[in-house]
């Protein structure tokens, strides 16, 4: 295939100079004539930004805290990259092995130096010509058309038979985002079997991954965690096994396991970023404080200008070397970081949860102008801050606020959290905690008490409404303390439920489709892994499917 | 702190090693692009031929020296990861066909009977190089390269149509380098083998097959 390479944008990421020259050189032979290069992965992801990028060549060792398979990651992060984009890996011969199996997201293909032009001219076309046929699926999978991803999978594999194990892989990915769990396990099962009966003695990685995946899901976590140790048993540099095998070994409770698996997966590749938090979290966890400090501050520094960065990762460092080294420390630490975060472009200043906890340790060492001035700083950004955070750490800022006399604001954001969590004890036992740590458990238990009657209250006027056949008029109660408390389970899973009854006697309505959408949506994003969200889901699922069809407008 | 004194000795010799490698590659792109420009006078373009080939005879023992270099420090050398053979070979044909083409000398892929194979692409490429460049000094006019399944192995096999390998060469024993050195594979043969014996599944090794059909057959048996 001669492929006409004059319209296509190059991005060539090296650090060095003199082979960046030498591929543009190598490319221009080959008539291409669109150039951008970049020495680092600050300047590549600028390009991305601002260029619709048609390849990019990537060294995978750019000389940086960085290297090609973070750029890749975080280029994909956020979402720079245009669907059709072709992103080649360049490594040296004796790291390839290494670089196959660290990398995740499967770039579009490899090049091992040295090269020559025409190993070159052979390896873009067979990227581009790779990226042609799997750009549809991969473009649906990201938006979240799961069922036109298969659907598109499978006609591509009639087409191109060539490319049928990466577009089974694609096929896999989707089914499992749309939560075909059993489906996937049969698919997966049938191809390792069949690569078996063919005389294969090892197995594709991903065929085992994604069973494990759906295994996983399906709640069958001892067969998953035989699933995900046989990848390892194989091919210890695939990743995204450690990953799964540290969050089963998490959620069974066996932490030290977890711990020493992420330890294992970053002995090969440490510059992961979330494998370095996940490290922290689960080294807090084991109350191993040392551990959390080394990976935090890794992640700290790996995080700057990164999408995946995230403030718990400066929360976490300070907590651990408050806890290694005491409060001097940890304040001394936290100045650090507020100087790093003012460095950075476009700096927000520090997240609000530092300050807040800035402000406790402030207030502990009686440094009290300068906590309140931490307090006030925390309140500021967290007025603004519309992502919702887990309730320990409002709690926090709120503990702060009445540590620095602000207690009528620690008092508001308390109220709401209790409003928010009535029914969960975990959540309401900590803020009674809160309070009787101040000396004042009988305005804690008073103000909890408070709260729940109100929500408990709005919820049984809904239910009776509903119960009495008063659809509309329940729907309006329980949609209006929905909206009120949007991080609410039980009463979000109450208006839907009052939806679904509605739509059930009534009819579908589009709007109420739309509106059991949404609180469907949340209700998974609060908890995704409740059994009663998943009937709830089922449930509007049968009945949506059972309903005719509205016209649409 | 002396194994601390030992990773930083370790990453010294192998960011110098990838730095000469860059270096080397360097040097080989533009002597490919001296030579594409085809302005040079026949003289010169034979020098840069040989530039070319003792270039590409440095990369691989480069290649091999930092291996046993990995592997004396007691880190993983073979990472074994699905490869696509054909692919494999036509980039093997690609990198190597202009050069062999300068003298005369024909590579072709034969035949790939293993869609995917299971080994460490990067080193089985650095082997397969190092022998079809090798071809360059002994091989009269062809040289062919096949992929097949035998015996449950991925056989991938260079032949040349030269003299062959000399007698000290078939007999060697795998452990002695000073034995490989005869056809100027010195180095490489005897990494050969190392990284066709660190390739294993279940209870089967890898190895390297030399013999004379009659030209020169070289095999890498992976399991």
């Amino acid at each position: 295939m001669a492929l006409n390479l004059k319209d296509f944008r190059f991005l060539i990421v090296d650090d060095l100079r003199d082979m960046r020259i030498t591929l543009r050189g190598m490319l221009e032979t080959l008539k291409a004539s669109q150039f951008w290069e970049a020495k680092n992965c600050e300047e590549a992801l600028e390009v991305l930004r601002t260029q619709p990028i048609d390849v990019v060549l990537c060294d995978y060792n750019l000389g940086d805290t960085r290297d090609g398979q973070q750029l890749f990651d975080e280029a994909r992060g956020r979402g720079t990259l245009v669907p059709h984009a072709a992103w080649i890996m360049i490594t040296a011969e004796s790291s390839m092995g290494m670089v196959m199996g660290v990398i995740e997201n499967n770039p579009d293909g490899y090049l091992v130096k040295p090269i020559n032009k025409a190993v070159l001219q052979t390896r873009l076309e067979r990227a581009v010509a790779r990226k042609m046929i799997v750009k549809d699926v991969e473009l649906a999978i990201r938006n979240n058309k799961f069922t036109d991803a298969i659907a598109l999978a499978d006609m591509q594999i009639q087409r191109y038979p060539n490319a049928k194990s990466e577009l089974l892989r694609l096929k896999t990915e989707a089914m499992l985002r749309n939560a075909a769990y059993p489906e996937v396990v049969d698919l997966c099962a049938g191809l390792l079997a069949e690569r078996q009966h063919e005389g294969a003695e090892t197995d594709i990685p991903w065929m085992l991954i994604n069973l494990g995946r759906a295994r996983y899901e399906l709640g069958d976590v001892r067969q998953a965690r035989l699933t995900f140790q046989k990848v390892l048993d194989q091919n210890p540099t695939v990743m995204e096994a450690y990953d799964w095998l540290a969050r089963i070994e998490r959620e069974q409770g066996n932490g030290k396991d977890a711990q020493r698996i992420i330890s294992n997966a970053l002995g090969i590749s440490a510059r992961s970023i979330r494998r370095q938090q996940s490290l922290g979290d689960v080294a807090v966890e084991n109350e191993d404080f040392a551990t959390a400090e080394r990976a935090y501050d890794k992640a700290v520094q790996l995080g700057d200008d990164s999408v995946f960065a995230r403030p718990d990762d400066q929360v976490g460092l300070v907590g651990a070397v408050r806890v290694t080294k005491g409060s001097e420390a940890a304040l001394k630490t936290m100045g650090e970081l507020v100087k790093r975060a003012s460095r950075k472009r476009n700096s927000k200043g520090p997240h609000w949860r530092v300050s807040a906890m800035e402000a406790s340790m402030l207030a502990d060492a009686g440094r009290h102008a300068e906590a309140t001035a931490s307090v006030e700083r925390a309140l500021e950004a967290f007025r603004d801050d519309t992502s919702s955070n887990a309730p320990q750490v409002t709690l926090e800022l709120a503990r702060a606020c009445f540590n620095t006399g602000k207690g009528d604001q620690g008092r508001a954001m308390v109220d709401q959290l209790v409003r928010e969590n009535h029914d969960r004890p975990e959540v309401t036992g900590a803020v009674q905690q809160l309070f009787q740590d101040l000396g004042m458990a009988e305005e804690g238990a008073s103000l909890i008490e408070g709260a729940q009657q109100q929500i408990i209250k709005i919820n049984n006027e809904g239910v009776l409404l509903a119960k009495a056949g008063r659809y509309a008029e329940a729907v309006a109660c329980l949609q209006k303390a929905a909206e009120d408390l949007p991080n609410n389970l039980t009463v979000t899973l109450n208006a839907l439920q009052a939806l679904l009854m509605q739509m059930q006697a009534e009819g579908v309505t589009n709007l109420a489709r739309y509106q059991a959408r949404e609180h469907l949506n949340r209700a998974l994003k609060l908890a995704p892994k409740s059994d009663k969200v998943a009937q709830m889901k089922l449930r509007l699922q049968n009945l949506l499917a059972a309903a005719p069809k509205p016209a649409t407008g | 702190m002396e194994q601390h004194e030992d990773e930083v000795f370790t990453d010294l010799v192998a960011s110098a090693v990838h730095d000469l490698k860059n270096s080397l590659a360097l040097v080989l792109n533009a002597a490919e692009q001296i030579t594409d420009l085809g302005a040079a006078p026949p003289a010169a373009q034979q020098a840069l031929l040989l530039l070319q080939y003792e270039a590409r005879r440095a990369n691989a023992d480069l290649m091999g020296l930092l291996g046993f270099f990995k592997l004396e420090r007691g880190s993983a050398l073979v990472r074994p990861a699905v490869v696509d053979c054909e692919d494999l070979l036509a980039e093997l044909v690609a990198y190597n066909t202009d050069l062999l083409a300068s003298r005369g000398i024909r590579l072709e892929a034969t035949e790939c009977r293993v869609e995917e194979g299971y080994f460490d692409r990067g080193l089985v490429a650095g082997v397969l190089n190092a022998v079809i460049n090798n071809a360059y000094r002994f091989a009269r006019s062809q040289v062919t390269l096949s992929c097949t399944l035998e015996e449950g192995y991925t056989v991938f096999r260079v032949l040349d149509d030269g003299e062959g390998y000399g007698p000290k060469m078939l007999s060697a024993a795998p452990q002695d380098p000073a034995e490989h050195s005869h056809r100027s594979t010195g180095l490489g043969l005897f990494f050969a083998r190392r990284v066709a014996e660190l390739h294993q599944h279940r209870d089967r090794i890898g190895q390297v097959v030399l013999s004379n059909r009659p030209g020169g057959c070289f095999e890498l048996w992976l399991p």
